[in-house]
């Protein structure tokens, strides 16, 4: 579904992005692990054009998306959630919801069109009932909590259809409790809307929960790539990341 | 239909206010009041498409009444133009209108391509500069524009379908017609999937560009649409004034538009309409008993800004909705 090719970029002198190759299959669920400053949101930024890279190549579904714009990245379905929930203050979750769902019929620039249309409302009314936001749904995005915003994130990426769904640490933030829920509605999610899901993630217990893949960067390079029992055995990660006590979980 | 059954609300609110604005001029002799009217006309529709920037997309300009300048200048000049008058004949009013809005739209398209990259500040500071671009040219260009002295010798204002607006009462009410149309559209604007478009943009560009929104494409039509919104504002005043002022395009008028945002309020459609009658009020009152009306004024937006820390219209809806509660 999506291949990187040999993906480069330097920040000054920073190499925040060496080198990288990767590739995840269509309707997988893969993670990316690594330390702070690992460059994991680098990638995600490469990805869907925040930023352009010095060298290398971006594929989804085979047409190159290299030097796209953020917005023409979107419009070609991949979706993405951001490390601090980016979202809109002064509307409401419905209305965020509804104003999305709008660009994605292509009618977001309609001079006269009444925004509170039939249409509209019930398309977000179906959104809504995915998210099990309803009963939320006409708070103002900035009241709602924290862990809501992550999610109202993660549905916003989801209005547009995306083919695959870029999740940077959804669950940053957030208490054991709420961690463990925010997990279920991705698992949810990933299964309800067969996208393919990566996530970047701090919490080991996660990430080895539900990872089909795991990809682990360290100093802007790829060091490693493999399911959960690959990565919990692999040398370099342990010592690099993990810790030597780790084995024992 | 369907646009009308979603309006419903502000349509009856637009006819009841032109049957009240009408009947002023019909039961009032005294001009006092059409007079006054007529101002708030013109700068209330400066003030109010100064927040279709402001207020529904985030974009602060400080240059705004250029654009209500050029389209006085722009009628007035084509109005002057005895070729123009004789070529079109009766309808070189209603002619006139448009191309003046027109022309301003195209001048602000121009200007807009620049302006709507920049954030924040460097797009107050753009626009400024822009303004002060026009304001020098009418100043120097003296011999088209009249230099510091205005546009002098009048506006000519042949009648078309039976409606001459040299006379003072067909004047009022078609300046009033014109006004609330104009609202009623800001109206429609502000409820519209493209209003909320602007509410995105306002909140958070970034994302915005995330859902697939052409961010600069919909600042630059919005900036389009408010500067010739401000036109409309600044032909009502020529057609007022029979002429037109530099006065009109110097930095201080888009000073006097956001002051009055600022004191109706930002956050509520009509508050910047309410803050230009509360401001002209002030501005008349205080006239009669002093000649320091500037620092008055400077000294009230002081304390609405600093002690309420919101518009007007803001603080009392606010105080209600919480009475309710
Ligand atoms: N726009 C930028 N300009 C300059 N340096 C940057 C920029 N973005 C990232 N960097 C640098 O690139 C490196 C990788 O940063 P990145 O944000 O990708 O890390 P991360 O793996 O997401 O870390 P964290 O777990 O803390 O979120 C860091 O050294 C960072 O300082
Ligand atoms: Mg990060």
């Amino acid at each position: 579904m999506l291949n990187i090719k040999n993906i480069n970029k330097s920040f000054g002198g920073v190499v925040a992005t060496n080198n990288v190759s990767l590739s995840f299959e269509e309707g997988s669920l893969s993670s990316i692990i690594g330390p702070n400053g690992a460059g994991k949101t680098t990638l995600f930024n490469l990805i869907t054009g925040k930023i352009k890279p010095d060298s290398g190549e971006i594929l989804l579904a085979g047409e190159n998306i290299t030097n796209l714009s953020p917005r023409e990245i979107v419009l070609k379905g991949i979706g993405r959630a951001f490390q601090i929930a980016n979202i809109f203050p002064t509307l409401t979750v419905k209305e965020a919801l509804m104003a999305s769902l709008a660009s994605r019929l292509g009618i977001s620039e309609k001079l006269f069109k009444p925004f509170y249309s039939k249409d509209l409302q019930n398309k977000s009314e179906e959104l809504l009932d995915t998210l099990e936001m309803n009963d939320i749904s006409d708070d103002l995005c900035s009241n709602i909590s924290h862990g809501d915003q992550k999610v109202l994130d993660i549905g916003l990426a989801l209005s547009l259809e995306p083919k695959v769904l870029m999740l940077d640490e959804p669950t940053a933030g957030m208490g054991p409790e709420e961690r463990w829920q925010m997990v279920s509605t991705i698992e949810r999610l990933w299964k309800l809307k067969n996208v393919t899901l990566i996530f970047i993630e701090h919490d080991m217990d996660i990430v080895f929960k539900i990872s089909q893949k795991i990809n682990v960067l360290r100093y802007g390079s790829l060091i490693a790539s493999g399911n959960s029992s690959e990565i919990k055995k692999n040398k370099e990660v342990i010592d690099a990341y993990l810790g030597e006590d780790f084995e024992s979980i | 239909m369907n646009f009308i059954k979603f309006h419903k609300k502000d349509i009856y609110i637009s006819i009841i206010s032109l049957l009240i604005l009408i009947s002023i001029a019909l039961f009032i002799e005294h001009p006092w009041p059409r007079d006054f009217l007529v101002s708030i006309f013109s700068f209330g529709l400066l003030a109010m498409s100064l927040n279709m920037l402001i207020g529904f997309a985030g974009m602060v300009s400080f240059g705004h009444a250029a654009f209500f300048a050029l389209g006085a200048y722009a009628f007035g000049l084509l109005l002057q133009n005895e070729n123009f008058v004789m070529y079109f004949g009766q309808f070189s009013i209603p002619i006139a209108f448009v191309l003046s809005v027109l022309i301003t739209g195209l001048y602000s398209a121009i200007i807009g391509i620049i302006c709507v990259r920049l954030n924040d500040i460097y797009f107050a500071f753009l626009t400024l500069a822009f303004q002060m671009f026009l304001y020098s040219v009418i100043v120097s260009w003296v011999s088209l524009t009249g230099g510091d002295q205005g546009l002098m010798g009048g506006i000519p204002r042949p009648p078309f379908l039976g409606i001459d607006l040299s006379d003072s009462i067909h004047r009022y009410i078609f300046c009033s017609i014109i006004f609330v149309l104009c609202i009623f559209i800001l109206r429609i604007l502000n409820k519209s999937n493209f209003g909320y478009t602007l509410r995105l943009i306002r909140d958070n560009s970034e994302r915005a560009e995330f859902i697939g929104i052409r961010v600069l494409r919909v600042k630059l039509i919005c900036f389009v649409i408010a500067s010739m919104m401000a036109s409309v504002g600044g032909i009502i005043m020529a057609l007022f004034t029979s002429g037109a002022y530099p006065e009109w395009a110097f930095w201080t008028q888009s000073g006097e538009a956001i002051f009055m945002i600022m004191l109706g309020g930002v956050s509520i459609f009509i508050g910047p309409l309410v803050g230009t009658i509360l401001l002209r009020s002030i501005n008349d009152i205080v006239q009669i008993y002093s000649s320091h009306s500037d620092l008055v004024i400077g000294i009230i937006i002081m304390i609405v800004v600093l002690g309420l820390r919101k518009g007007l219209v803001e603080y009392f809806l606010e105080k209600i909705s919480f009475k309710k509660k």
